[in-house]
């Protein structure tokens, strides 16, 4: 599958030292897509570094009438320091929150690889709500890591992802 | 499309500061998937430090045999700075090459994502090559933090991992 021709992929997060703010991604729009798949990919940090995930919805790219989008279900691959040992993913999924606390995999002593799919009929779409954006809180200690939108399932060729 | 599912996706470059030394990414192999796309991701850096992308092929992911895969066709999405506003990749093709400089499009001065689509059959399979390393030299004496991930897709089977022989 040829990603850059059939899928759009849009930057969230651009490789960042995790620890130096909150980290609120830019907004992506599923308006003219079906399915949106984060990917998070984070270097090592230190004990206590570990990443708190979240992700909002709105109804515009500018982020109009900003409320959560619960998770239930995330995709990781943590490597024992190196991640490249790490083959297939690990499926973990929980009642539906505000977001993942990566304390309970040890995020902040590894590697590690965080893939989240969300369908858009996920969101408040009844509300007109179809825009997304993903939210890594402060590390608390350097972590550097960066984050991508891949958007499939367009409605239409070549469909735009970061407008209205 | 649940990529998590549906593809294997592989840490290529852990985000490092490009500048600390070369860059090579993890090998994976592509035995089990006909296509590879291959990610790179960057932030902002300084005049003159533009990213140097190249790709080298091997017989195993031990690196067996490493020699040069060309590049000829390029996509991305450089922003004046900010590369959230830019919303369609432009293709880029080349005669042949061992690697893209991305000076041409001041890569350096830019946020940047990077795609490269690559098929099996581009690599020199009759001797045996079916595993890819990206690497991005040291893009020199400024700062620059970037990544790169590898999404490998049409695989042969269900479930089949990608970093083993």
């Amino acid at each position: 599958m040829r990603f850059a021709e059939e899928c759009q992929i849009v930057p969230l997060i651009i490789p960042v030292d995790l620890d130096d703010g909150a980290n609120a991604s830019d907004w992506v729009s599923m308006k003219n897509y079906n399915h949106l798949s984060i990917i998070i990919l984070a270097g090592i940090g230190t004990n206590g570094s570990d990443l708190v995930i979240t992700l909002d919805q709105a109804t515009t790219v500018a982020g109009a009438g900003t409320k959560t989008l619960n998770m239930t279900e995330i995709h990781h691959k943590v490597g024992a320091t190196a991640l490249n040992a790490v083959s297939l993913f690990t499926r973990v999924t929980q009642t539906a929150a505000n977001g993942y606390d990566t304390d309970g995999i040890d995020d902040a002593e590894n590697e590690s690889m965080y893939i989240i799919e969300v369908d858009r009929d996920e969101l408040d779409g009844d509300n007109d709500f179809d825009c997304l954006q993903l939210n890594i809180a402060k590390a608390g200690a350097t972590k550097l890591g960066g984050a991508i939108a891949v958007l499939s399932e367009p409605r239409y060729n070549g469909a735009d992802a970061v407008g209205d | 499309m649940r990529i998590a599912e549906e593809c294997q996706v592989v840490a290529g470059i852990i985000p490092v500061d490009l500048q600390t030394a070369a860059n090579p990414g993890d090998w994976v192999s592509m035995k089990n998937y006909d296509h590879l796309s291959i990610i790179v991701y960057t932030g902002v850096g300084t005049d003159d430090d533009d990213e140097v992308i190249t790709l080298d092929q091997a017989t195993n992911v031990a690196a067996a045999g490493t020699k040069t895969l060309n590049i000829k066709e390029i996509f991305h999405k450089v922003g004046d700075t900010t590369v959230a506003d830019v919303s369609l990749f432009t293709r880029v093709t080349q005669t042949a090459a061992n690697g893209y400089d991305t000076v041409a499009i001041d890569g350096a001065e830019n946020e940047a994502i990077y795609v490269i689509e690559i098929d099996r059959g581009e690599l020199d399979g009759d001797n045996d090559f079916d595993c890819v390393q990206v690497n991005v030299a040291d893009v020199g004496g400024n700062a620059m933090i970037g990544c790169a991930f590898y999404i490998l897709s049409e695989p042969r089977y269900a479930g089949i991992e990608a970093i083993g022989n």
